[in-house]
């Protein structure tokens, strides 16, 4: 046996372990080897010497009775749960997913917002109240399109100045009520657009061809600054 | 090993006067091995108390047959310990081993040599050593064969000797 081999069994032999006789052979004969051995044996005599003049510090009383009641709770719960436990999962399920789709609108709602949104309450000739955002600073943002009875309006933002925003309106009245299969864009196709200046905070009116007026007011809700 | 599973069956039915006493009898020395692996008073503190309080929390994993109470508690602590280094050893590596709690004297040649070995080799050094686990019971904190304890005993044995004796310079070998 080479001391290479030797000396893993050198070390298995301070810590009382059997080792091979060939092992034990070599290492009886082998000066080296015995003095590695002596060398293995003096640094766990040193390092054991080491660790007993160090203080053993004393340690916290802890009250495990109270630890137990505080940290099982919820297991507790789980434990005697009503519903089955794969509905109970099921549910968490269904909380993280709902977490996360929120998460994600919020993220790419902030992406998007580049600023102020303008919120537009309208107040329809038959007196119900609506209402919608449009993104001040998005030339591509949808514009507020409804429609009630046989009143239906499109408004979009052109411009901001200070505060009054101008708004293209498009109305039209007298829409036939099998008009809401067919898409928004036809149902305005071919009525004109008219400009006004809506001043935030003041009601507009935008008058219609014989049915009323709509009635716009209008607030910014600024997302950076929430 | 029968008063081990006495020991456990009481902490497996919640009997905080039971773990209570494990955990006096083990604590100071789980905290001590800690402290020499992490090289932190305050980081073995934390390290010891979390061991202690997962067992207390979720007694489960220990097996009587496989080896003792004592090295399934130092098992759960070195892997505390080895997760802790993961994440910290790189900051504390270079600084060394913080010898707080221990007076000048015994800040030895030794100790200082060994809080340069790396964390697995210190640990299973400490073990060994100071300890004095059995190669069956550091096979099953490893979570290793006894074949490779041995080695790896050897492995720190030679890296300890290499560090603290190096300037020494070594001897001759024959074969």
């Amino acid at each position: 046996m080479k001391c290479e081999e030797a000396r893993e069994f050198a070390s298995a032999l301070c810590d009382g372990e059997t080792i091979p006789r060939s092992a034990a052979e070599h290492i009886g004969r082998c000066e080296v080897c015995r003095a590695r051995l002596k060398e293995f044996t003096e640094i766990g005599a040193e390092l054991r010497r080491v660790a007993s003049l160090e203080t053993v510090e004393q340690v916290k009383v802890r009250d495990w009775q109270g630890i137990r009641e505080a940290t099982v709770w919820w297991r507790k719960g789980w434990e005697t749960v009503r519903v089955p436990r794969f509905v109970f999962a099921l549910l968490l399920v269904v909380v993280v997913a709902l977490g996360s789709d929120l998460l994600i609108m919020r993220t790419r709602a902030q992406g998007q917002s580049q600023g102020a949104m303008l919120v537009l309450t309208t107040t329809l000739p038959d007196g119900h109240t609506m209402m919608c955002g449009l993104l001040l600073n998005s030339s591509k943002a949808a514009p507020c399109e409804a429609m009630e009875k046989e009143f239906a309006y499109a408004l979009r933002v052109i411009a901001k100045d200070g505060n009054r925003v101008e708004l293209g309106a498009r109305i039209r009245t007298n829409v036939f009520w099998s008009a809401p299969v067919v898409p928004m864009d036809s149902l305005f196709k071919g009525v004109e657009e008219h400009q006004y200046w809506l001043e935030l905070g003041q009601e507009l009116k935008i008058p219609s061809s014989g049915s009323g007026a709509l009635v716009v007011t209008g607030s910014l809700l600024d997302r950076n600054q929430q | 090993m029968a008063d081990d599973r006495r020991v456990w069956k009481c902490i497996c039915q919640g009997d905080a006067h039971a773990f209570d006493a494990f955990y006096r009898d083990n604590a100071p020395r789980l905290q001590e091995f800690l402290r020499h692996i992490v090289g932190s008073r305050q980081v073995a503190e934390d390290l010891m108390q979390e061991t202690f309080t997962q067992i207390w929390g979720r007694p489960n994993g220990f097996h009587a047959e496989r080896g003792t109470l004592r090295a399934y508690l130092y098992g759960i602590g070195r892997k505390r310990a080895a997760e802790w280094w993961r994440t910290n050893g790189a900051i504390k590596q270079g600084n060394g081993v913080d010898p707080a709690g221990c007076s000048t004297e015994t800040v030895s040649a030794v100790n200082e040599a060994f809080a340069q070995l790396p964390e697995g080799q210190r640990t299973l050094l400490w073990l060994r050593e100071v300890e004095g686990q059995s190669y069956a019971e550091l096979a099953e904190i490893f979570e290793i064969p006894i074949g490779t304890v041995r080695s790896r005993l050897f492995g720190a044995r030679e890296a300890l000797r290499t560090i603290w004796q190096g300037p020494r310079g070594g001897s001759k070998e024959n074969s």
